[in-house]
């Protein structure tokens, strides 16, 4: 058999298995159309069997030359995608099987074969199970740990896939890219690299590119998940399977912690330098080169904390420093007699801050509070929920407020494109589109991101599992609950509740602590208070609860933060609920 | 309730100390101190908390060495203090009902 033999049959058994539908799903249906027709009119193409080619010279003068890979084309027109003229000699040459490929003497030996498979491929059975035999680790390879991250991410975060079988598997990620793939007679290996497939290499992705791009990978995967042949957890485990922990260098930062530990304990804190300062941050360096994001965040912390002590702010606690220190001594140990990798790797936490692509999402803006931090920045945090998720997303507007004291940052423009003041933001509902999310679910402001304002909450459907409560012990249990993490980072916002009290009290202040008080009573008479410290930023919100209280205008929940205190629960709302529809945010 | 309410004292002085050995420093311990950290671990001792009175006597040991060695072992007294404080911090939660 020479190579014009071989040529021709792979030739034969591809224009076999192409059809129509493959034929609009590489192209689209306008060229299809028009290829249709120009042939069907009476269109003559001259067709040379060349050595690894077919030649068709067609009506209009331009030539264009075809294989069994249809990418390979080859036109004298200047379109560089697939022309008019590729598909009109497809069709030609499907037309004419029988004149071109009856000199094919192997096809002749195996004609009743071939014929069964012509059977076959009339009803068009395309393969595609070469996709279910890549290896993962090489999708994870092709694409980079950071990519591959964010593919693993956007599973988690629950990306659906719409798979279509049939002429061309169709992989459509709701509101974003789609890929298509042809069933292209491939390797029947086991385990074969993303690379080397030919199915993914001749794969269409509606975002052009024609390299692997991550929904390749990623509709890759899918199919393997729709197919059964993959499992999430596999898919997740390859995350932390290279992590590579080097227990030396897990030692050295271990013994660079202490030390910073010991020469703390050893001068004492009212005799430590200021320049103690810069002695922490090298060592949160030190952990964050050795790839401990756990540690490197709380020497952070510890700093932020040392700098409060040292600017004599008043915030500063003993006690919440004392705690700080010896969680991280008691880090120190658990990670250096820690035996077991994953349980290691869990202890030494991960980098949360990178955003990724999320798929269209439906927001429902619940409230906002203006927060200032002791550093001098000032901001709104507008909190949100999404259908199909237990969880608060949020989004943070923050402005350093230590050159400008005059606050301007109400009239500051919405994220996302929404023409909207901070108020109506604050309970709206908005469809976001390549919206962009972190580990924590905080929504980031980036430009490619864009919102459009769907409609208004409804406030008297709101509702949060897990996170709504009418009475006050389940609360109690879910609050505590958090408390019992010692190591493992909590949840962002996890005290964050809607809470539904049935009875009010009557509220004090306290003159001496400068504390107002308000007891919220739930069905079975249990009581939480409402404790707000007076500030200058806390007096809105204690003027509006005075004000509810004098009009005995009371809502019928609260988005509050909910602490554990010496004396049981303690509240501070954030935004009130009324049954007739309004939402108040109190601390604006 | 009595015992509930030696118990939050007894709590409260061990923070104390804690807090004390923090702002202070461990290079200079006074005979007060020493005599306090003495007084709270036999107070612990008698409301059963055996586990943080052991914890109290050896840190009372470490810092008596302290001042007739000059190979003093920091690490030794700052993992008791840890530990010490962590011990605190779960009675705290207990107490709390967690």
């Amino acid at each position: 058999m020479d190579s014009k033999d071989n040529f021709l049959s792979k030739l034969k058994s591809y224009i076999l298995s192409i059809n129509d539908e493959y034929l609009i799903g590489v192209t689209n249906k306008g060229i299809f159309n028009r290829a249709s027709k120009d042939l069907n009119s009476g269109a003559v193409v001259k067709i040379t069997v060349e050595e690894a080619s077919i030649k068709c010279e067609l009506p209009d003068g331009n030539v264009c030359s075809i294989n069994e890979d249809i990418q390979a084309f080859k036109c004298s027109c200047p379109s560089r995608s697939i022309c008019k003229h590729t598909v009109m000699s497809y069709i030609y040459v499907k037309q004419h099987m029988e004149e071109i490929f009856k000199g094919d003497s192997t096809l002749k030996e195996i004609s009743n074969e071939e014929k069964k498979v012509s059977q076959k491929q009339e009803g068009f059975l395309p393969d595609y199970s070469e996709l279910l035999n890549i290896n993962l680790k090489s999708i994870k390879t092709a694409l980079g740990d950071r990519e591959f991250g964010n593919l693993v991410k956007r599973m988690e975060f629950g990306l659906k896939a719409d798979i279509k079988e049939g002429a061309l598997l169709q992989v459509e990620f709701d509101g974003e890219e789609t890929v298509k793939f042809i069933s292209v007679k491939g390797e029947e290996k086991k385990d074969i690299s993303i690379k080397d497939s030919s199915i993914v290499n001749n794969s269409l992705c509606s975002c052009k590119s024609k390299e692997l791009c991550r929904h390749k990978a990623e509709a890759v995967i899918h199919y393997g998940l729709y197919k059964g042949t993959i499992k999430k957890e596999e898919v997740i485990a390859l995350i932390n399977k290279d992590r590579v922990i080097s227990k030396e260098a897990l030692e050295s930062c271990i013994k660079e912690v202490r030390k910073t530990l010991e020469e703390i304990y050893f001068t004492g804190l009212a005799r430590i330098p200021e320049s103690f300062l810069d002695k922490l941050e090298q060592v949160a360096i030190i952990c964050h080169s050795g790839d401990i994001p756990s540690m490197e965040k709380k020497i952070r912390a510890l700093q932020g904390k040392l700098k409060l002590y040292i600017n004599k702010n008043a915030s500063f606690s003993v006690e919440g420093f004392r705690y700080l220190l010896q969680r991280i001594y008691i880090l120190t140990m658990a990670m250096e007699n820690c035996s077991d990798e994953k349980t290691l790797g869990e202890l030494m936490g991960e980098h949360k801050s990178s955003y990724y692509e999320i798929p269209p999402i439906e927001l429902t803006a619940v409230g906002a509070s203006k927060w200032t931090t002791e550093s001098g920045y000032e901001g709104t945090t507008f909190y949100f929920t999404a259908e199909g998720f237990n969880r608060w997303f949020a989004y943070t507007l923050s402005r350093n407020s230590s050159y400008d004291k005059k606050s301007s940052y109400n009239r500051e423009a919405c994220p996302w494109g929404v023409a909207y003041d901070i108020e109506s933001f604050s309970k709206a509902k908005i469809k976001l589109i390549n919206g962009k999310v972190n580990g924590d679910f905080r929504l980031s402001s980036s430009e490619s991101s864009k919102g459009e304002v769907i409609g208004v909450t409804d406030i008297l459907n709101i509702y949060l599992k897990d996170k709504t409560f009418s009475l006050w012990k389940d609360l109690f249990s879910s609050v505590s609950k958090n408390y019992r993490l010692y190591f493992n980072e909590r949840e962002e916002n996890d005290d964050l509740f809607l809470i539904k009290p049935t009875k009010f009290g009557e509220s004090s202040f306290d003159k001496i602590q400068q504390l107002f008080k308000m007891p919220l009573y739930d069905e079975e008479e249990e009581c939480i208070s409402i404790k707000v410290k007076y500030s200058s930023h806390n007096k809105k919100l204690i003027e509006k609860l005075e004000r509810m209280e004098r009009m005995k205008n009371y809502p019928f929940m609260f988005l509050a933060k909910v602490y554990l205190g010496e004396t049981g629960l303690k509240a501070v709302p954030i935004t009130a609920y009324y049954k007739d529809g309004t939402l108040v945010n109190l601390t604006i | 309730m009595e015992n509930n309410e030696g118990l939050r004292n007894v709590i409260y002085d061990i923070e104390g100390l804690l807090d004390g050995f923090l702002l202070s420093g461990v290079s200079v311990i006074g005979d007060s101190t020493l005599r306090e950290v003495n007084r709270v671990a036999v107070s612990c001792d008698k409301l059963g908390l055996k586990e943080g009175a052991s914890m109290l006597f050896k840190l009372e040991e470490s810092l008596k060495r302290k001042r007739h060695t000059l190979n003093f072992d920091v690490d030794e007294v700052v993992k008791s203090i840890a530990v010490l404080g962590s011990y605190v911090s779960l009675v705290k939660g207990k107490m709390k009902g967690i």
